[in-house]
């Protein structure tokens, strides 16, 4: 309700303006369905208005529910199999210092029934040496309160007892994007990140045997991650009124989990007011050092069962179509399917709008 | 992961020595690509992220899906699945 309020009243402060400023809404609906019997229904409303020549401001409400989820993910945790949902909003303030300097400003915070998190950054972007050059670098905070709500009455999912379940992440971004010629760009981005505090879910369970008895216990995992990443994207204007971006990236952090991923997306102009997408994207990544998908002995220091953790490797494909209503927005239609060597796959359906006023 | 410390911190130091001589161009600067030149460029199917609630959509589903992240323009997490 807070946040609905907060919304509100910026989209009042918004509307007041001496200007003719430029506004747009958008609104996203997404329905996610996946292999774990994990469904979910989000939905997301994103306000931007010129407050003046020189600034510009973005007001983003979400609401994501889950209507059905596996047996294993909340309802054995938790006792409790209703759906869970979450909201989350944001505030970001864009300012050009100067005609070609520009900073950015953002405050987000989201929430759910037993979880709230918060996130400020700031980010600066200029142009160098010939205005071919764009530099831009960016620095995120984001702190997560965290209360689960677990049942008392099971003791083996309570979280370790006299420890603060809160975490931190400091996330710093630098990227440089350069202008190859008329129908060509190239960006590379470099992040760095270090997360620290309670870094499990608290609802993650690892089965555990050891001679003939076998129980449950609470993953463990470090109380920091520190992480890397590299990305470049090349984008390139192709014949026939299309459009081509490839993008390659490697991660590396400190669970030992190596990732890398080779996205490419190819845009066509179907009519002049039509367009359609066509995306691929594969990913592979190693396992954490201290991943197991059964054990059979006691675990050592850390351990986790926790799928994203594991070794595995997936292939997504996307197609979309944006349909341009001339001088007033756009509706688009996207859908993706996402499937991995483990088994597991997903099946996303998404509908948008956008209207310009 | 030290030594990807040491290179990123490398890279860094070379661009900023590259660099250092014409860094930050003044605002009248008439070189460069004028902006009627940049048609293409500027055209919607050309932006990297064109669609930004799609991207923080994908970048959810990965953030839980995923043991990787980072590489990606934004960032910041406040996903509320830690």
């Amino acid at each position: 309700m807070q946040l609905i309020a907060i919304l509100i009243i910026l989209i009042a402060i918004c509307s007041y303006d001496e200007v003719h400023a430029e506004k747009s809404i958008s609104v996203h609906l997404m329905n996610y369905g996946d292999s774990a019997d994990v469904d979910i229904w989000e939905g997301l409303i994103l306000y931007q208005t010129d407050l003046s020549d020189q600034t510009e401001l973005s007001a983003k409400y979400g609401v994501d529910s889950v209507t059905s989820v596996s047996f294993n993910t909340i309802s054995e945790s938790t006792g409790n199999p209703e759906a869970q949902v979450r909201h989350s909003g944001s505030l970001s303030l864009n300012h050009f210092y100067t005609r070609n300097i520009s900073g950015a400003t953002s405050l987000q915070v989201s929430s759910k029934e037993d979880y709230f998190s918060y996130t400020a950054g700031q980010s600066m972007t200029f142009p160098i040496i010939d205005h071919l050059t764009t530099l831009s670098f960016a620095g995120f905070y984001t702190k997560n309160v965290n209360s689960p709500n677990i049942p008392t009455t099971n003791s083996v999912l309570l979280p370790p007892p006299n420890r603060s379940l809160d975490s931190d992440q400091l996330t710093a971004i630098m990227s440089i994007e350069r202008l190859l010629s008329l129908k060509s760009k190239l960006k590379i981005l470099a992040e760095m990140y270090r997360q620290s505090g309670y870094l499990s879910t608290g609802y993650q369970r690892v089965p555990i045997t050891t001679g003939t008895t076998s129980g449950m216990a609470l993953e463990s995992v470090p109380d920091s991650r520190t992480g890397m990443s590299v990305a470049a994207v090349y984008s390139r204007w192709l014949f026939n009124n299309s459009a081509m971006h490839i993008r390659g990236r490697y991660s590396q952090d400190s669970y030992n989990v190596t990732a890398m991923s080779a996205d490419v997306t190819f845009l066509k102009y179907l009519t002049d007011l039509l367009i359609g997408e066509f995306r691929y994207r594969y990913y592979r990544q190693t396992s954490a050092s201290f991943y197991g998908d059964i054990f059979d002995v006691l675990p050592s220091e850390y351990f986790t069962n926790h799928q994203a953790l594991s070794e595995f490797f997936s292939n997504m494909i996307g197609l979309g179509l944006t349909y341009e209503i001339e001088k007033w927005g756009s509706v688009k239609l996207w859908g993706d399917v996402y499937g991995a060597d483990t088994g597991f796959n997903y099946l996303t359906i998404s509908l948008g709008y956008e209207q310009k006023f | 992961m030290r030594k990807i410390y040491i290179l990123f911190a490398g890279v860094m130091v070379l661009l900023g020595v590259t660099y250092a001589d014409d860094f930050l161009v003044k605002e009248d600067n008439d070189k460069g690509i004028k902006f009627y030149d940049k048609a293409i460029l500027s055209d919607p199917i050309m932006q990297f992220d064109r669609d930004v609630l799609r991207r923080q959509m994908d970048q959810h589903i990965f953030y839980v899906r995923e043991g990787s992240r980072g590489g990606y323009d934004s960032s910041g997490g406040a996903c509320g699945c830690n």
